[in-house]
């Protein structure tokens, strides 16, 4: 019989639906071909493996077994493994149990099964031996000599009174007895028959193309739906052979793929990312290998991880989809020519699928629901459960639990599973999509997220993590690296660093209980606060609680905190630091680490920003020291914090230079007449004089801040202070602001935007064409009306979204608006103007360069690359400040030959 | 004590709702509640010592569990005893145990009650601040409550700048003292109250937006402020008009029971 394209169109008989006619039928057309392979062992061919079926049917039923009788078989995988269970099952129901269960398990299962017999190795020592004789069940002793074939072997023992029901077993009768897996419920069992597993060995043979020549090399265990029909029984439907290895072993899958040359292999993605890491030292060997296809499926393959073994083995990786209920498979990717599509697990191969809604009603491609199933593969219904089968079976389609949405071309893509979905607060959380975001950061090889209890939210989310070898980061590294991926509900409230996430046998990562298992890594214990903005939070909050220590992790609430008192100590909190915190942000994660991080994101990063303790909190601007130390004259930055600033320069620029960066702080108002950049020079002459009392001082700033650097540069020189160098990052000469741009220019640029625009796709052509309007439009307004919020506007065009924060809208917006009015006057100094490159220089350089015109001292013109606002960012900073530190050493050689 | 009914628009009401009865009185032995009625009950959150472990028994587990979280023994015993008086009141109106009833959380994580034996047509909300509780009751109209006692020494004017509208927070200007204090919190209790009846949450942007509602928003939730003991401001905000309110109290131990 050859295998088809189609499973359903039949040609001549119809296919065998029961196990011992499936091997007949092979055995017939080719009773030499090989069947099972073992290692060690000699091929078992077709004709063999039939000869073991009968015989072991025989000798069941003379020990008092026949069908419809519960045989468990507690055998170590292989091939043994594999012919018993074809061989039981042909003449009874067999029940495979892992052989790693502890006793308790064993007794469960066992009675649970209500097992007639019990087959073991002769002489194995195994909990269930003890076990099944204290439940009085008969133990049936397995035994092999050193010539057997590969799974073949004789039985033995007495079980008592003659069989029911002798002789072989048909469509109807129950082959197989397994347990769910369990994760949300207790396990149940699920019988499958005759007709089930063959249906299903014939689909899985019809979408994975097996032919006689096919050899399937398993790693997976056998007693686990997975590899008993995907890898087993479907290749022996296709009359291929099935290589059955003692179980899976990273370091010897390589031998095993060199000595048998399988064409294929079917594993759980965490045995394939096992198989990656090693394959890494062994590349020779997997290249070698003429592999039709890898198999993925029992649970989620991360897209990375399916790129990788593609191209290690240079095979195509069909993700399926399945489930026992299913007698595995569901849903398959189809092999190419056909379309793989990574994240989805392919379309439906054997059972018919669908999606369905809480009430019962199917549902149209592109809409999320339950996924249920029917099929010829599909199990009748839970063995002695009727809720569960109430539950779990409407309409005829069977309820998988696992939500999914179809496409329009029939890919099933899988979302979560029901029960697993996280509701956190009211919204709900897929736990799968936090697994993938998570999984895209370099250093994580697992990710599993799961639900903690959480006191106002009821559920919230954690992830624990495992690190690739040799790879580092930190639980908070990766929980920002997911926050810029995930809205911020589905972010993690913690990233927790496992060295091994505790995995069911058949490698599947179990979500539920793991809050309870890692529950203790959470448990917030005291920690003190670790830099100055947690230490000075800390004892804010410490005043407040009126209590004597504040750990960082405790949450505000728990400690005796109501809204009104974090209302109250959000507005310390701005006395202290230039940020504004809203009390929403703050309830999402009321602790002092959380906002200790909130104010370094805010605020300049590097060396740990604090407020210069002799700085009164009524003062309008604020010193942060970027890096203190240093003996060279320090830098003072000018910043509004919307890109200009030292973020990125610092650690470029030395341990030797001294930085800080100055801002206006929460309490700046506008002053009530005169240059508002002179008032706010002086007040930060004021702050800057009250961490250096004397000079020599360099300034700097950028666009609109290089004005009030400017100024205080000149206050300074003329309050007998040494200057060296002001620095201008691209600022605009205020009077000159608002020349129109030539028509040329533009003209000139038209080829570049030509070419930009045609590589963009539609809509994002749309948007730009639609920015770029609104800019002009603004731009426009600005030159007719220049006192107008017209540059303002135009700026926040060009700002990222998350720079366009609250302190932009309450301090800046108008002091950045008003201080384009100030008028320079002659300026005696030294002064760099930095001039960013990709911002078209030729028509903003009379802008920038007009400050020649006020300048009496040397100025010198630097050009650096990058645009208007991302010159001091990476990747541009690292040029930036070599420039900056080339020019202040220039600017103190000067000064040295001026002294002399 | 004094019953005061403020509200935002009087003149956007069909008509003015009074309060009946005398306020914070010992409720009848069997309280029923139309939907034209919103229940507003006042229980002290002190010397319930003996009650405790029976309350706590009342509680879910995740009550429990928060229970035990809090750091110092008053705010657990208070938060013991307003979760647990909540059931009881609760209870009452639903013909339920305390301890059958289930809570979930709604948008924004507002408590609300769901399950078999909750009456879901029933809507409450809490708050408690030192050592009173509030709890409103009403069926099919949403509530919300806040009640705070009030501080002298808040940073009053700092507050309200920051989280208040522009319009309380100019209300504030020339008060000083103890006018000052009352002023502040009755404007903080109110727009906490809205924000709680509303269901939007205190929002992530710089200023609550519930702290300025528009005019029609503010018709069709009437705001009422309320005293329920010195010292203390709270304000009720409940869906809709056409209510009468009764203030009830929850009975002392001593006192004759009722619930």
């Amino acid at each position: 019989m050859n295998a088809t394209k189609d499973a359903k169109r039949q040609q001549g008989p119809s296919p065998p639906s029961c196990i011992y006619d499936l091997i007949a039928a092979r055995a017939e057309v080719s009773p030499d071909a090989p069947a099972v392979l073992a290692p060690e062992r000699a091929d078992l061919s077709y004709r063999g493996l039939l000869d073991q079926v009968q015989r072991v049917v025989q000798s069941l039923n003379a020990l008092g077994v026949g069908r419809k009788d519960r045989v468990a078989v507690v055998l170590p995988n292989g091939a043994q493994m594999a012919v018993a269970f074809l061989t039981v099952a042909a003449g009874a129901t067999c029940a495979p149990l892992n052989p790693g269960y502890r006793a308790p398990e064993f007794e469960f299962y066992l009675s649970d099964l209500q097992a007639r017999a019990l087959i073991l190795r002769a002489g194995a020592h195994s909990p269930a031996r003890e076990v099944a004789q204290s439940c009085g069940i008969p133990v049936i002793e397995l035994s092999t000599g050193p010539t057997t074939k590969a799974g073949a072997f004789t039985l033995a023992g007495d079980v008592g009174a003659g069989p029911a029901l002798p002789g072989f077993a048909g469509p109807e009768d129950t082959a197989l007895m397994l347990h769910t897996s369990g994760t949300t419920s207790q396990p149940k069992i699920v019988p499958l028959t005759h007709a089930n597993l063959c249906a299903s060995a014939h689909n899985i043979m019809a979408s994975l193309e097996l032919q006689p020549a096919d050899r399937c090399l398993n790693v997976m265990p056998l007693f686990h739906i997975h590899g008993l029909i995907a890898a087993v029984l479907a290749s022996l439907a296709a009359g291929g052979s099935v290589v059955c290895t003692p179980g899976f072993d990273a370091q010897r899958f390589f031998e095993w793929l060199r000595k048998f040359g399988p064409t294929w292999f079917t594993a759980a993605p965490t045995m394939h990312q096992a198989i990656l890491s090693h394959a890494v030292s062994r590349a020779e060997d997997a290249g070698k290998n003429l592999l039709r296809f890898i198999r993925s499926c029992s649970s989620a393959l991360p897209p990375q991880v399916m790129a990788e073994l593609e191209s290690t083995f240079r095979a195509p990786v069909i993700e399926a989809y399945g489930m026992t209920e299913a007698a595995h498979q569901v849903a398959s990717n189809p092999l190419p020519p056909r379309e793989r599509k990574p994240g989805t697990v392919g379309i439906a191969a054997g059972p018919e699928v669908a999606i369905m809604d809480d009430a019962g009603n199917l549902l149209k491609s592109g809409e999320t629901g339950e996924i249920v199933i029917r099929g010829a593969n599909v199990t009748r219904g839970y063995e002695n459960n009727p809720e569960a089968n109430q539950s779990a079976f409407t309409h005829g389609w069977f309820r998988t639990g696992d939500q999914g949405v179809l496409n329009s071309d029939g890919y099933l893509r899988i979302t979560g599973r029901i029960k697993e979905i996280i509701n956190r607060g009211g919204e709900k959380v897929s736990p799968r999509e936090v697994d993938e975001a998570l999984m895209e950061h370099a250093a994580v090889a697992q990710a599993v997220t799961y639900a903690v209890p959480h006191p106002r939210l009821g559920e919230d989310v954690v992830a624990a993590v495992v690190l690739k070898d040799n790879a580092s980061a930190t639980g908070e590294e990766i929980r920002h690296f997911a926050a810029g991926r995930l809205a911020d509900h589905k972010v993690p409230r913690r990233v927790l660093i496992v060295s091994e996430i505790p995995k069911g046998p058949t490698g599947k990562l179990r979500r539920i209980g793991l809050s309870e298992r890692l529950g203790h890594l959470l448990r917030t214990e005291f920690l003190a606060p670790r830099n100055p903005v947690e230490k000075a939070l800390a004892g804010i909050w410490a005043e407040l609680l009126a209590t004597d220590r504040v750990g960082v992790n405790e949450d505000f609430f728990l400690a005796g905190g109501g809204s009104l008192l974090a209302a109250e100590m959000l507005v310390r909190v701005s006395e202290a630091f230039p940020v504004e915190i809203p009390l929403g942000e703050f309830f999402e994660r009321p602790t002092v680490a959380h906002l200790g991080a909130i104010i370094q994101q805010l605020t300049v990063s590097g060396a740990g920003a604090v407020p210069v303790h002799n700085t009164p909190s009524t003062a309008a601007s604020t010193v942060m020291p970027v890096q203190p130390r240093g003996e060279r004259p320090p830098f003072f930055m000018v910043s509004w914090g919307l890109s200009w600033d030292m973020r990125d320069m610092a650690k470029h620029l030395g341990a030797d230079q001294p930085l800080y960066s100055v801002r206006p702080s929460a309490l700046l108002g506008l002053p009530d007449e005169g240059p508002v950049a002179r008032s706010i020079a002086s007040r930060h002459v004021e702050a800057i004089r009250a961490v250096r009392p004397h000079g020599p001082y360099v300034l700097g700033g950028g666009c609109s801040a290089g004005i009030v650097a400017f100024e205080m540069a000149q206050q300074l020189v003329a309050a007998g202070e040494s200057v060296p160098l002001v620095v201008l990052f691209d600022v605009d000469y205020p009077p000159s602001r608002f020349l129109p741009i030539p028509l040329g220019v533009r003209l000139l640029r038209a080829p570049r935007t030509w070419r930009q625009l045609r590589r963009m796709t539609g809509p994002e052509r749309l948007a730009r064409i639609r920015r770029r309007a609104r800019i002009w439009k603004d731009g426009v307004l600005a030159r007719l009306t220049p006192r107008r919020k017209g540059p303002l506007r135009a700026m926040r065009h060009r700002l990222r979204p998350e720079e366009a924060d609250i302190y932009l809208e309450r301090v800046l917006a108008p002091i950045i608006d008003a201080v384009w009015d100030y008028a320079p006057k002659p300026y005696p100094g030294r002064m760099a103007l930095f001039l960013a490159t990709d911002t078209a220089i030729w028509f903003h350089r009379d802008r920038r360069l007009d400050w020649r015109r006020v300048a009496s001292g040397e100025v010198e013109v630097v050009i650096i690359s990058g645009e208007h606002q991302r010159a001091l960012l990476e990747p541009h900073a690292r040029c930036a400040a070599g420039k900056l530190k080339a020019c202040i050493d220039q600017a103190l050689r000067a000064q040295a030959r001026a002294c002399r | 004590m004094a019953t005061e009914a403020t509200t935002v628009s009087d003149d956007c009401l069909k008509r003015p709702y009074s309060p009946e009865g005398v306020p914070w009185a010992c409720p009848p032995a069997s309280v029923g509640l139309s939907d034209r009625e919103v229940h507003v009950w006042r229980a002290c959150l002190n010397g319930h010592a003996r009650r405790l472990p029976a309350l706590l028994a009342g509680l879910s587990s995740d009550e429990q569990a928060r229970a035990a979280q809090y750091r110092s023994w008053k705010d657990r015993v208070r938060f013991i005893a307003a979760h647990g008086f909540l059931r009881k009141i609760l209870g009452a109106y639903a013909g339920a145990a305390p301890a059958q009833l289930r809570f979930r959380r709604g948008l924004h994580g507002k408590p609300e009650l769901c399950g078999p034996c909750g009456e879901v047509a029933l809507r409450f909300n809490m708050s408690y601040s030192s050592d009173f509780l509030l709890c409103a009751v009403a069926r099919g109209r949403r509530v919300g409550l806040d009640v705070e006692r009030i501080r002298p020494d808040l940073p009053a004017v700092a507050v309200a700048r920051r989280f208040l509208s522009p319009e309380a927070f100019a209300a504030l200007r020339g008060l000083s003292g103890g006018k000052l204090a009352r002023a502040f919190f009755e404007a903080w209790t109110s727009m906490e109250a809205r924000c709680k009846a509303t269901g939007e949450g205190i929002d992530s942007g710089p200023k609550l937006s519930c702290a300025a509602p528009r005019p029609r928003e503010a018709s069709r939730w009437p705001l009422l402020r309320l005293r329920p003991a010195p010292g203390y401001a709270a304000a009720l905000v409940v869906e809709g008009h056409d209510w009468t309110l009764r203030r009830w109290r929850y009975p002392q131990p001593g006192a004759a029971r009722n619930i």
